[in-house]
């Protein structure tokens, strides 16, 4: 592929690139936040990614596996900003990331099983109780801060941060119940 | 590992999340899961399940837009440097003649223009593919599953940006952003909540249960089933707690609420503190603006939404009650009826010059008015005792005692007596004359009026009629008369009664479908009479009757101040 640096148009791979990025999107930017957990930097570093990406979407050999393409030089970048950031306290030290990307690989190795995730965590959500289905629908649906939660609630945003995380808990559990269930 | 690890992880993921931790406590994350592949293994799972639940659709969208305009100044900045390198051209004269000069000048080359057009063309096709890519991207990502939010019942005149893109009445709209450019809309969601959009606004729909406005005015209603609904903008979040309220946003950024029945709570987006937040109740209002975040109180405006409006007549309803008075002089009860025009009982004619000089000697007929959908028919009441005709339909009722069956006047928009004796002057209750601007309707013994209310309800089918609400007395200035030694009282028994009571007195009575839900004796410098009389949403037929009381029909100059029908939204 021509990039833009030689005065062409790529109208086609433009089109064939954003498709494919639309694809693969939830994988790449899984991985940034995983690595840098923090939503206001994983989007500066997504960002800068999809630039490279397009950039370099020439090297990419189609058929093969765009979203391991994407995660690998979503990795530079976040080397990147590991570099430039050396004051930003959100960084994982070599053995964090070590075990992250082992998970992950370990993960890349079963079958994509997001979908079922997804369905498993909608069974989660229906399971809990009043006021934490409450809380979540505040926190992701509404989009309420959790200060706003805590103000509608009567508690300090430290007593709903420990409560989220509880729920979150629970919903992790009865996800890894359910998709056990599913894939026996 | 235990749980209480697992939640510990969990609580400082999220907060680092959300840009909330401090370094200590991501220290402990990065420990924790440098410490163990487990660990590591629940900290995954756990950003997995965020990702999944939480809309990362914005910062996905944001990061292509990032890319499209990147692409975009590419794109133009290789058009400029191909114009700026262009070659310079020998131009070839038309005809080969001898001595021609040679013009030396630049100018593009032939290569070049194709290539700028078919640049500038690539530019704009591909200003289309991103706005459909975008489109495609942006509802992928905004949630994982497109979903329907909540449906289009009502449209009126309604005009969308990119209009082909948007539902007609009776379709879904999904997740997304809406512009709705003229006219209204009516939303209803999962849960019955109502929503009215007044035009121009800007709105976003991203769960079942609420509404991002980004700019423009919206009236929900919401059932008490639906308590939470929420309507959020820039910086304000307005929660339902089983309510009707309006929010209008401003581009400014300024938010005002107005609650109009039940209450909500209000928090501004940006508080520092939970001051910030205020529960607020009916009849009250209240403003966030934008460089404060404070939550000021603002005069309530109960008539500023558009609460309703009928998609095929185009009627609007801003929470306003129907005027009687407009409909006796020809209006639809929302000020379309002229001043002084009135029905005039013999004929069934709304009439505008009114010849008020006589009293007229009534008949036992029911008369159909035609000129007004809402007005049934006018009649006399008590000429033959105990049978009166009171609808078109041929209901009779027996309430109405004999009366002498005579009558002034008209009934008629307006508070004023003349006659032959007296004087056109303004009616006066409770010591003050009624201002030409009040609502009226003069009714003089004995005469009586039948609306129908069906036709009224057509107008607003999502509308119910609650109650007939008015004041009623006799006019004070009756003394003009009364106090006046050659007033002539007349003769019989009703007249020596007026001449030694000299208060002049009515009775009033209210039927629904021929039933009398309401009857008083009203006699002059009586206290005012506020009186309202609930109306079964089933009743068609509205009967109001003015009839003489044992004192005769002398100076009975009868008026409804303020006459009107309480109108409440349908739940």
């Amino acid at each position: 592929m021509k990039n833009s640096s030689n005065n062409e148009i790529p109208l086609v791979k433009y089109e064939e690139f954003l498709q494919l990025f639309v694809n693969h999107q939830s994988k790449i930017f899984g991985y940034i936040i995983t690595m840098v957990p923090c939503r206001s930097i994983a989007e500066d570093i997504l960002q800068d990614t999809l630039l490279v990406m397009w950039r370099k979407f020439s090297d990419f050999t189609p058929g093969t596996n765009f979203a391991a393409w994407g995660v690998k030089i979503a990795r530079l970048n976040i080397l990147k900003f590991y570099e430039r950031e050396r004051n930003s306290h959100i960084k994982f030290n070599s053995e964090a990331v070590e075990n992250i990307s082992e998970c992950l690989s370990d993960l890349n190795k079963k079958d994509d099983s997001n979908n079922t995730e997804i369905k498993a965590l909608r069974s989660c959500m229906n399971k809990l109780t009043e006021i934490d289905q409450k809380m979540i629908t505040f926190r992701y649906m509404r989009k309420y801060s959790i200060k706003e939660i805590g103000i509608h609630f009567g508690r300090s945003a430290h007593g709903i941060y420990k409560t989220m995380a509880r729920i979150h808990n629970l919903l992790q559990k009865c996800v890894e119940r359910e998709v056990s269930i599913s894939q026996h | 590992m235990n749980d209480r690890i697992k939640i510990r992880i969990n609580e400082l993921a999220l907060k680092s999340l959300e840009n909330n931790v401090t370094p200590e406590e991501f220290a402990e994350l990065n420990n924790y899961v440098a410490e163990s592949k487990e660990s590591a293994g629940h900290y995954i799972n756990f950003i997995r399940t965020y990702n999944n639940i939480s809309d990362t659709g914005d910062i996905i969208e944001s990061a292509q837009s990032f890319l499209n305009e990147a692409m975009n100044e590419m794109l133009w900045q290789n058009l400029v440097e191909s114009e700026n390198n262009a070659q310079a051209l020998i131009e070839e004269p038309e005809e080969q003649v001898d001595n021609t000069i040679r013009i030396e000048r630049k100018a593009p080359d032939r290569s070049s223009t194709i290539k700028v057009l078919v640049r500038i063309a690539a530019v704009l096709i591909i200003g289309f593919v991103i706005i459909w890519f975008d489109s495609i991207a942006r509802r992928q990502a905004a949630n994982e599953n497109l979903i329907k939010i909540a449906k289009l019942d009502s449209t009126s005149n309604a005009v969308w940006q990119r209009e082909s893109n948007f539902p007609v009445k009776g379709e879904w709209l999904w997740t997304g952003n809406y512009y709705l450019k003229q006219g209204f809309v009516e939303l209803t969601f999962s849960n019955n909540e109502t929503v009215v959009v007044e035009a121009p606004t800007k709105f976003s729909l991203r769960t079942p249960d609420s509404i991002f406005l980004h700019h423009g005015q919206v009236y929900a209603t919401v059932p008490k089933e639906a308590i939470g609904f929420t309507i959020d903008t820039e910086n304000a979040k307005i929660v339902d707690l089983g309510t009707e309220f309006g929010v209008y946003s401003d581009i400014n950024g300024n938010t005002d609420l107005h609650v109009l029945k039940g209450k909500t709570q209000l928090l501004a987006r940006k508080a520092e503190s939970s001051n910030n937040t205020e529960i607020v109740v009916a009849g009250k209002a209240r403003r966030i603006r934008p460089e404060t975040e404070d939550i000021k109180e603002i005069k309530l405006n109960d008539q500023l939404f558009v609460r309703e409006f009928d998609d095929t007549t185009g009627k609007l309803w801003k929470g306003e009650n129907l005027n009687l008075a407009d409909i006796v002089s020809g209006g639809n009860g929302f000020g379309e009826g002229i001043p002084d025009k009135g029905v005039d009982i013999q004929s069934g004619h709304l009439v505008q010059v009114l010849d008020t000089s006589d009293m007229i000697d009534g008949t036992p007929f029911y008369v159909v008015v035609e000129g007004s959908p809402y007005i049934d028919g006018v009649f006399v009441p008590g000429v033959i005792a105990d049978s009166t005709q009171i609808t078109s339909s041929g209901i009779k009722v027996k309430d109405i005692p004999k009366t002498d069956g005579k009558y002034w006047g008209y009934i008629f928009n307006g508070a004023w007596h003349d006659s032959h004796n007296v004087a056109r002057h303004n009616l006066v209750l409770d010591g003050r004359p009624i201002p030409n601007d009040i609502p009226a309707i003069t009714m003089h013994s004995n005469l009586g009026i039948t609306f129908d209310l069906s036709e009224l309800r057509k107008n607003l089918p999502n509308v119910d009629i609650k109650s007939f609400k008015t004041d009623f007395g006799i006019s004070e200035t009756m003394s003009i008369l009364i106090d006046d030694k050659d007033f002539d009282f007349g003769e019989g028994p009703a007249a020596m009664n007026l001449k030694k009571t000299r208060k002049p007195s009515v009775d009033l009575w209210v039927f629904l479908d021929g039933k009398n839900i309401y009857k008083e004796r009203i006699s002059c410098f009586s206290p005012l009479y506020d009186i309202e009389v609930e109306i079964d949403n089933a009743g068609q037929y509205l009967t109001i009757v003015v009839s003489e009381s044992d004192d005769g029909w002398g100076l009975d100059w009868a008026v409804f101040k303020n006459p009107q029908l309480v109108l409440s939204k349908k739940h």
